[in-house]
C-alpha cells in the first residue's frame, strides 16, 4: 500500500500522482505522524484530507507463475497442484492489502 | 445496458504460462528429470537460495523501512525493525534450504531409486511433499514479493511541516 496525492500547480491539478515518504494505517495515525493537518511536497501544499491508499501490486498472476516454476518437480500435476497454491496465496495477498487500502481510504481526521 | 469486461492481461499471462509448462512437462517429462537431478545435486543451489533471499530482504529493508507499516510482531516491538528484517531473512532463508533439502531427498528417492526416507510409507512421504512444496512456495512467493517492490521502487516525495 502506498500513500498519496495528486499534484497541484497553484491551485490547478497536473494528473502527476506524488507518492508520500510516510505511511499509515488511517488518516488520524498519519497526522500523528506527520504532527500537522497541512504539510508541503516540493513547495506545493497539501492537506491530510487530500492523502488517499493505493495498492501497489497484483500478487495472485505472480503467485500462479512461482508456484507453477517450482512445482516442475512434481511433474505436470506438480505444476498444476503449485499454480493453484501459489494463485492462492496472492490472492490472499491481494485481498489483504485491498482492506488496507480501504480501510485508510474510509478513514477521517 | 452495456457490460464491459476487460481482460487481465496478468492473469491471462499466468493461467498462458501455467498450461505452457503442463504440456511441457507432459510432452518432455522424462527429459527434464536429468537437469532437475544436477540442479538439485548442484553445490549451487543453497549458496543461489540464500544470496536472493538474504539480498532481496537487506535491499528491501533499506528501501522501504521509512514506508512500511508498525507489525504487530514481538521481534518488531521489543527489538526493531532491523531485528525484524534479520528475522524473517533466517527464517525464509532457513525454511527455503530445508524444503528444498527435503524435496532433494524426495526426488531422488522417486525417480532414482536412491534411499533417503528408509522406513517412511506412501502415505508419509506425499504428506512430506505436500508439506514442504507447500512452504517452499511460501518462501519463495513472499521473497519474490519483495524482491518485485525493489524491481520497481518509485521515488517517494519528501513530506515537510511548516
Amino acid at each position: 500500500m502506498k500513500l498519496y496525492v495528486e499534484e497541484k500547480h497553484k491551485t490547478t491539478k497536473t494528473g502527476e500522482i506524488l507518492y508520500l515518504d510516510k505511511v499509515a494505517s488511517t488518516r488520524k495515525e498519519l497526522l500523528r505522524l506527520i504532527g500537522d493537518k497541512e504539510f508541503f511536497i516540493n513547495g506545493g501544499k497539501y492537506y491530510i484530507s487530500q492523502v488517499k491508499a493505493k495498492k501497489t501490486s497484483d500478487n495472485t498472476a505472480l503467485g500462479m507463475v512461482i508456484g507453477g516454476v517450482l512445482g516442475l518437480v512434481g511433474g505436470a500435476a506438480g505444476v498444476a497442484a503449485g499454480g493453484a497454491i501459489g494463485g492462492l496465496f496472492g490472492k490472499d495477498n491481494d485481498i489483504k492489502e485491498e482492506e488496507k487500502v480501504n480501510k485508510f481510504n474510509g478513514s477521517k481526521l | 445496458m452495456s457490460d464491459s469486461k476487460s481482460l487481465n492481461l496478468k492473469s491471462t499471462g499466468a493461467v498462458v504460462i501455467l498450461i505452457a509448462l503442463i504440456v511441457l512437462m507432459q510432452a518432455y517429462g522424462a527429459d527434464i528429470k536429468e537437469p532437475l537431478k544436477a540442479m538439485f545435486q548442484s553445490e549451487w543451489l543453497n549458496i543461489v537460495v540464500w544470496a536472493y533471499i538474504a539480498g532481496t530482504f537487506l535491499i528491501h529493508q533499506y528501501l522501504y523501512s521509512a514506508t512500511e507499516l508498525k507489525k504487530d510482531s514481538f521481534i518488531y516491538k521489543h527489538f526493531g525493525v532491523y531485528a525484524d528484517a534479520l528475522f524473517g531473512m533466517a527464517t525464509y532463508g532457513f525454511a527455503g534450504t530445508t524444503s528444498l533439502a527435503l524435496l532433494k531427498g524426495l526426488y531422488l528417492q522417486t525417480f532414482y531409486e536412491q534411499e533417503f526416507y528408509i522406513g517412511f510409507g506412501t502415505f508419509d512421504l506425499v504428506s512430506m511433499f505436500l508439506l514442504t512444496s507447500f512452504l517452499l512456495v511460501y518462501c519463495m512467493f513472499n521473497t519474490s514479493i519483495k524482491f518485485k517492490d525493489i524491481l520497481f521502487h518509485s521515488e517517494m516525495s519528501k513530506v515537510e511541516t511548516k
